[in-house]
């Protein structure tokens, strides 16, 4: 298996098949993530990130129904695994952690920095 | 499922994706589609297109090293071509050197050919520009020249409508220009030009503007231009030549190498004197035609028969007693010729073409010659591989055993082959960028990047190789997947017999090959040789030649007479007419009493001074020289024997000639002849020697200096320092009469080395091959040889054995190839009006060097297996 570090896309995208259900398909999630983050993305892209989520193994996949908007084609339906969620859960804690770890003053010189800019 | 037609798009994706993918991503775009549509997005299709495009990533894009059974066919077969190529080692270096020589060998000609036929291609609408080119029969005088009348352009502009553009262009080549510095710049081909000589040749322009509407106007070349002022800084700055100041107004990008012009500098045609004159008689200018798009120039070479009588008919009655009809009736005609464009470097061959042209005769020679090699090398592939078969032939027995189906081993063999021919063309190119300026330096060219550049031989050495590669492995391949499984592994085939009569026939070709070229180069070395040592009724040894002596003006004779005062001079002369130069002057003469044209002959007449028969060291049969004490001297004529055939005099001496109705010809009508001298070459050999007469008249283009060969370095050191002190601007410059001899037959020296070349490449080859041959069928018959020594043969009686097999061979190789060889070979030679037979020696020479190298080739193999102790090749038995 490749190295299980979930990349920021990645792990927008994961969040995005835990908060869609039944929904999260290649095209819904593509375009949820525009909604939500504003920023475009093509599907090949949203298709390379699924792809990689389920080689590391964070998400397993079924083909569900055919709907008549797909040319009679069958959608693949992206679901979270427990490693997808451990891993979700992983980077969230070392988030939570090196936020923290910030001294109160770190943002006051962070703001000085700029108005001196 | 619904069912629609599959875009683009889609078809892409299932290309290029990954079946696993397909389904899913396809819906998705489906989807995708569905949505755009519905809500009516901008640019629906630009965004349907363009998400497809993002899909070629890794991840989806099907493996190119899938693995099918045609590919692993594939895979193994090159394995297979590459084991055997590493394990017979000996012979795969001869099959591969072989091939690689003979690749080389054609790509150069390849090289050749393609920029020889690509002259004056680069003109824009260069295949609606025709030359017009004189073919003349005037009083049983023919002439062929690439001139025409100054009036023609643009009567005949007017006459046919076909004609879109015409223009005229006057060469005057090697002149000497000098700048406002009071420097001297040689430029080495000018013409004057009519202005829409510009709108027929669309030359580049660098700076100002290419106008010669104005009289006093030049444009020059960009390396002109660099030599006089520079690219910019020439522009309105001025010239002057021959008493006029011109001005520069504009520069032109040079004229590309493979054109059949190449005038540094040009001129405005109102300068030209003779340019407004209204005679159709004198031909002096290159006429160009720019036709109408869609103009057969054959139909309108027909038209031009209709207007002859309009404009040569006064022409007639004006010179000579005869009308039109009267001319046509005595055999005389008048005929012009649209030469195309393009057809001018290989196919004209005309008197006064602009430089010496190319020859479509040599094309064709060089292509052939060529093919040769390349044949035999492809040739020595062939012999060897089926020679070899008795090694390959189990393995092809086993394979079939084990279910090979034929194609299958014939795809085998060729793609051995193949591998063969491709290793042989990357040592072929290599060896073409290497060998580039050879070649370039034989042939005279500047080519470069033979496979990208200009040439983009690329494609066809590619396409060569694949052909060569079939051609040399079609046969092998299926001799050798033809044999019978159960026959061969019984050991009942005797191997590499089989295919004896087609090997022999095959040797057979290859040596034909190589004598035909080998005696092809023994003949065009004995006509060079011939035209080098005949005697040319002049002696060109020990001649030197100071050109553009005539700006010197009035002090040339004080000039002459300093030269000659110089101890190591033995004779000279000042003239404008040398049997090397390309100064030239023909009139017809007439004897005095006569009256009807019919008895004039056309003559070069030469201006020289009495110097120059001594000089030159031509022979006078009858009469005397030029007197310069008599006055009477001054309309005095030396006719050469030519001349004196053609007037047949009895008494040539003290008769009178005179010119046409009055007509002047150096100022002078009536001649008195008072000399006969031998003939002397002063035309290239292919072509009779015309009749000649010298003119005691000052012409003084050039000085001529019989010297002493013991003191060169010391006369030319002299020469100069003389040079200056009268000539101060001109840059000295001298040649020598043999070497410009030499020059003429340029083409012909190229044309002798090259056919030594590729004669001796082609025996190589073939040497190689029978080489390879010999050494393997002396290794099969290596039992043989040892009981027959056992039994008592002798060393030579074994060698002769083994060298009578392969004499039988060669002597029929000869029976075949000396007639082709003569046939072609003379037909070469009946271009020469002058030229040496083909002798006895020249028949023999190729076929001893053939017989010898074969015999050399076979012999070295087989004494190393007839002095072999028997024991050794026996003791398995």
């Amino acid at each position: 298996m490749k190295g299980s570090q979930l990349g920021e896309f990645e792990e927008i995208i994961l969040l995005l098949i835990a908060v869609m259900q039944e929904d999260a398909y290649g095209l819904a999630i593509q375009e949820r993530f525009q909604e939500q983050t504003g920023r475009s993305a093509a599907i090949g892209a949203v298709h390379s990130a699924l792809n990689r989520l389920e080689e590391k193994g964070f998400v397993e996949s079924q083909l569900a129904e055919a709907t008549a908007e797909r040319g009679g084609r069958r959608k693949r339906i992206f679901s979270m695994t427990l490693a997808g969620k451990n891993a979700l859960q992983v980077s969230k804690d070392l988030r939570n952690n090196l936020w923290d770890q910030i001294p109160d003053y770190g943002f006051e010189g962070l703001k000085a920095v700029l108005l001196w800019r | 499922m619904n069912s629609h037609k599959t875009t683009l798009p889609e078809r892409l994706i299932l290309w290029l994706c990954k079946p696993r993918f397909a389904e899913e991503i396809l819906g998705d775009l489906e989807e995708y589609r569905f949505r755009l549509n519905e809500r009516n997005s901008k640019f629906k299709t630009l965004k349907y297109w363009y998400q497809p495009v993002l899909f070629i990533r890794l991840y989806a894009l099907k493996s190119p090293f899938k693995r099918s059974n045609t590919q692993s066919m594939l895979n193994m077969n090159l394995k297979i071509a590459v084991r055997s190529l590493k394990r017979e080692k000996f012979y795969s270096f001869i099959n591969i050197f072989g091939l690689a020589l003979g690749i080389t060998t054609c790509l150069f000609i390849g090289m050749f050919i393609k920029d020889e036929m690509s002259y004056d291609q680069h003109w824009k609408n260069s295949d609606r520009i025709y030359r017009a080119a004189a073919h003349l029969k005037f009083m049983g005088n023919q002439f062929d020249m690439a001139v025409s009348p100054a009036p023609m352009w643009e009567a005949f502009e007017k006459d046919f409508p076909e004609i879109e553009e015409a223009a005229r262009m006057r060469s005057l080549d090697n002149i000497i220009l000098e700048l406002d510095n009071k420097r001297m710049v040689k430029v080495a081909s000018f013409a004057h030009a009519d202005q829409e000589a510009f709108n027929i040749f669309q030359f580049t322009t660098l700076a100002g503007t290419l106008d010669l509407s104005e009289p006093n106007t030049v444009v020059v070349s960009e390396s002109t231009a660099k030599q006089l002022y520079g690219v910019n800084e020439s522009l309105d700055k001025t010239i002057k030549f021959y008493d006029q100041t011109y001005v520069i107004k504009g520069v032109y990008k040079d004229i590309p190498e493979n054109s059949h012009f190449h005038y540094a500098m040009l001129g405005s045609m109102a300068n030209w004197a003779n340019s407004t004159n209204t005679e159709w008689g004198s031909n002096n200018f290159r006429t160009y035609f720019l036709l109408h798009e869609g103009v057969d120039y054959q139909v309108l070479y027909e038209k031009f028969k209709t207007v002859y009588p309009k404009y040569f008919g006064p022409m007639l009655a004006e010179h000579s007693d005869t009308n039109w009809e009267q001319f046509l009736e005595s055999g005389s005609y008048v005929d012009y010729e649209l030469q195309p464009l393009e057809s001018i470097h290989l196919h004209s061959d005309l008197s006064y073409e602009i430089e010496p042209n190319g020859s479509f005769q040599y094309i064709i020679l060089f292509g052939a010659a060529g093919l040769f090699v390349l044949i035999i090398a492809c040739i020595n592939f062939m012999n060897i591989s089926t020679a070899r078969s008795s090694t390959r032939a189990k393995e092809v027995g086993m394979r079939k055993v084990l279910g090979s189906r034929k194609s299958f081993l014939v795809n085998q063999f060729m793609i051995e082959s193949l591998l063969n021919a491709i290793v042989a063309a990357l040592i072929a190119t290599i060896a073409v960028y290497l060998l580039l300026p050879f070649f370039n330096q034989l042939t005279g060219k500047s080519l470069s990047n033979p496979y990208f550049g200009d040439l983009f031989l690329f494609p066809w050495a590619i396409g060569g190789t694949i052909i060569v590669g079939i051609l040399a492995g079609i046969y092998p391949a299926f001799f050798l997947s033809s044999f019978k499984p159960l026959k061969v592994l019984k050991g009942e085939l005797r191997l590499g017999v089989k295919s004896g009569w087609m090997r022999n026939t095959l040797v057979v070709v290859q040596f034909s090959a190589s004598i035909i070229l080998i005696f092809g180069a023994v003949v065009i070395g004995s006509q060079l040789k011939y035209i080098q040592s005949k005697s040319l009724g002049f002696s060109k040894d020990q001649v030197l030649i100071l050109r553009n002596t005539y700006l010197m003006g009035d002090k040339v004779e004080a000039f002459k007479k300093e030269v000659k005062n110089q101890p190591s001079v033995i004779n000279a002369t000042t003239t404008s007419f040398l049997p090397t130069g390309n100064s030239r002057s023909d009139s017809p003469l007439l004897p005095k009493e006569s009256t009807t044209t019919e008895e004039m002959v056309s003559l070069q007449i030469w201006g020289v001074d009495e110097d120059y028969i001594p000089t030159l060291d031509i022979n006078l049969i009858d009469g005397r020289n030029f007197d310069e004490n008599l006055a009477t001297d001054s309309n005095a004529v030396i006719l050469n024997q030519a001349a004196l055939d053609k007037f047949g005099f009895e008494n040539p001496v003290g008769q009178q000639l005179k010119t046409i109705n009055g007509f002047q010809v150096w100022g002078m009508k009536e001649f008195k002849v008072i000399g006969v001298m031998d003939n002397f070459h002063f035309d290239s050999f292919k072509s009779n020697i015309d009749p000649m007469v010298l003119i005691n008249v000052n012409s003084t283009g050039n000085i001529a200096i019989r010297y002493d060969a013991q003191q060169t370095t010391d006369l030319i050191a002299h020469l100069e320092t003389l040079w200056s002190e009268f000539n101060a601007n001109v840059p000295f410059e001298y040649t020598f009469m043999d070497q410009e001899f030499e020059a003429k037959y340029d083409s012909e020296q190229k044309l002798g080395t090259l056919f030594t070349i590729f004669s001796g490449l082609a025996i190589f080859i073939a040497c190689l091959g029978l080489f390879g041959l010999a050494a393997f069928t002396t290794d099969q018959r290596k039992k043989e040889l040892g009981i027959r020594k056992v039994l008592g043969a002798s060393l030579p009686q074994l060698m002769v054995k083994q060298l009578s097999g392969y004499t039988k061979l060669l002597l029929v190789a000869v029976t075949l190839s000396l007639p082709i060889g003569i046939y072609l070979m003379s037909g070469w030679l009946d271009n020469f009006a002058y030229r040496t037979g083909i002798n006895f020696l020249m028949v023999v020479v190729p076929i001893m060097l053939v017989l010898f190298l074969a015999w050399f080739t076979v012999s070295i193999i087989s004494y190393k297996a007839a002095v072999q102790n028997p024991v050794k090749n026996l003791k398995y038995e």
